[in-house]
C-alpha cells in the first residue's frame, strides 16, 4: 500500500462548492475524493475552523484546499490551518480551477502543479464579446 | 485625524461582508481592527494584513496601542472603519478614551447561551449589559449585518432578547 492519497477540500459561503462539485462529476466522472465544507452565516469563525481542521487533520499531505473568496473566513481559515498542516491554500473557486484540480490530483506534492491550476482558472475568465468583436476584426482586415 | 467611516463589533472582524460590502459602503480607505487577542496570534493577524484589497491598508492594535493612537492624533489621515471583534473590547476602549458616538453591532459570534435577536446576531446577558452600559453613555447601537438590512435599534433589539 502507497502513502495516503491527497484530497481536495472545496470551502465556499453557503455551499456552493457542493453544487459545482455535482456538475464537475458529469464532465469528469469520480469525485470520491473532492469534498466541501459550507460556511453556514451563523458559524463563528471558531465553529468553522473546528469544522474545517477535523477534515484537515485526516487528510494526506500536499492535499489542497480551494476557497471561493480571498479575505472571506473561507480563506482566512484556511490559512490559519496552514501554519499547522502541510496543505496548500488557493483562492478564486471556479469551474476551470476545480477541473484542472481535479485531474491533478495525483499530483498535487509538485510545486508544478499548483501554479498550473492557477493559471488554467485565471485564463476561464474571458470578456466573451470581446473576443468575437476582435476574431471578426482581425479576420476582416486578414 | 482622520474620518470614523464606521466602527463595527464582528466577532469574524475582517471577512467577505467587511471587504465586499462594508468598506465600500463607508467609502473607508483604512481597516483599524482594535483587538488584544489578534495581537497574541502574529500569523493570524498577518493573514489579516494581506487580505487587505487594493487601495485600503489594515493596521491591527491591541486595545490599549489603539486608544493611545487615538488620543495622539485620531488615528491621522484617511477614512477609517473601525473593527472590535467583542463588546468587551469595544467598552475597555471606550474607557481608555476612544469616545465613540455611534456603533454598528455586525456579528457577536455564537454559543449554548446566547439568544439571536437579528439576523444571525446573537446577545448574552453579559452582552446586553455593556450595551446598556453604552447606551447610558449615550452612544448610538445599531444592528446591522449588511447593508441590504435596515438598521435596528438598541432599544427595539432589546425586546427580542
Amino acid at each position: 500500500m502507497g502513502s495516503p492519497k491527497a484530497e481536495i477540500l472545496i470551502l465556499t459561503h453557503g455551499g456552493w462548492g457542493e453544487k459545482l462539485i455535482d456538475s464537475l462529476k458529469m464532465i469528469w466522472g469520480s469525485t470520491d475524493r473532492v469534498s466541501e465544507i459550507p460556511l453556514i452565516a451563523h458559524y463563528t469563525f471558531d465553529d468553522y475552523f473546528e469544522k474545517v481542521k477535523g477534515k484537515v487533520a485526516q487528510m494526506a499531505e500536499h492535499s489542497l484546499i480551494i476557497t471561493d473568496l480571498f479575505g472571506g473566513t473561507t480563506s482566512n481559515v484556511s490559512a490559519k490551518l496552514s501554519q499547522d498542516y502541510n496543505i496548500q491554500v488557493i483562492s478564486g473557486l471556479n469551474a476551470p480551477m476545480l477541473l484542472e484540480a481535479m485531474m491533478s490530483i495525483d499530483t498535487l506534492d509538485d510545486p508544478q502543479t499548483l501554479q498550473r491550476i492557477l493559471a488554467v482558472s485565471q485564463q476561464g475568465c474571458k470578456d466573451i464579446v470581446g473576443e468575437i468583436r476582435a476574431s471578426l476584426k482581425n479576420s476582416s482586415v486578414g | 485625524m482622520a474620518t470614523i467611516a464606521l466602527c463595527r463589533v464582528d466577532s469574524r472582524l475582517i471577512h467577505g461582508q467587511v471587504l465586499t460590502k462594508w468598506l465600500g459602503q463607508s467609502d473607508a480607505n483604512r481597516i483599524i481592527v482594535m483587538s488584544d487577542m489578534l495581537m497574541q496570534d502574529p500569523f493570524m493577524k498577518n493573514i489579516y494584513i494581506m487580505a487587505a484589497p487594493p487601495g485600503a491598508e489594515i493596521d491591527c492594535y491591541g486595545i490599549d496601542e489603539g486608544c493611545e493612537h487615538w488620543k495622539n492624533n485620531q488615528f491621522g489621515k484617511g477614512n477609517v472603519l473601525i473593527l472590535f471583534g467583542d463588546l468587551k473590547s469595544l467598552l475597555a476602549a471606550w474607557e481608555k478614551g476612544f469616545e465613540i458616538k455611534k456603533v454598528q453591532i455586525g456579528g457577536l459570534g455564537g454559543g449554548p447561551k446566547r439568544k439571536a435577536v437579528f439576523q444571525n446576531i446573537t446577545l448574552d446577558d453579559h452582552d446586553v449589559e455593556i450595551l446598556k452600559e453604552l447606551a447610558a453613555k449615550e452612544v448610538e447601537i445599531f444592528f446591522q449585518t449588511i447593508p441590504e438590512d435596515t438598521p435596528q435599534a438598541l432599544s427595539q433589539i432589546l425586546k427580542k432578547y
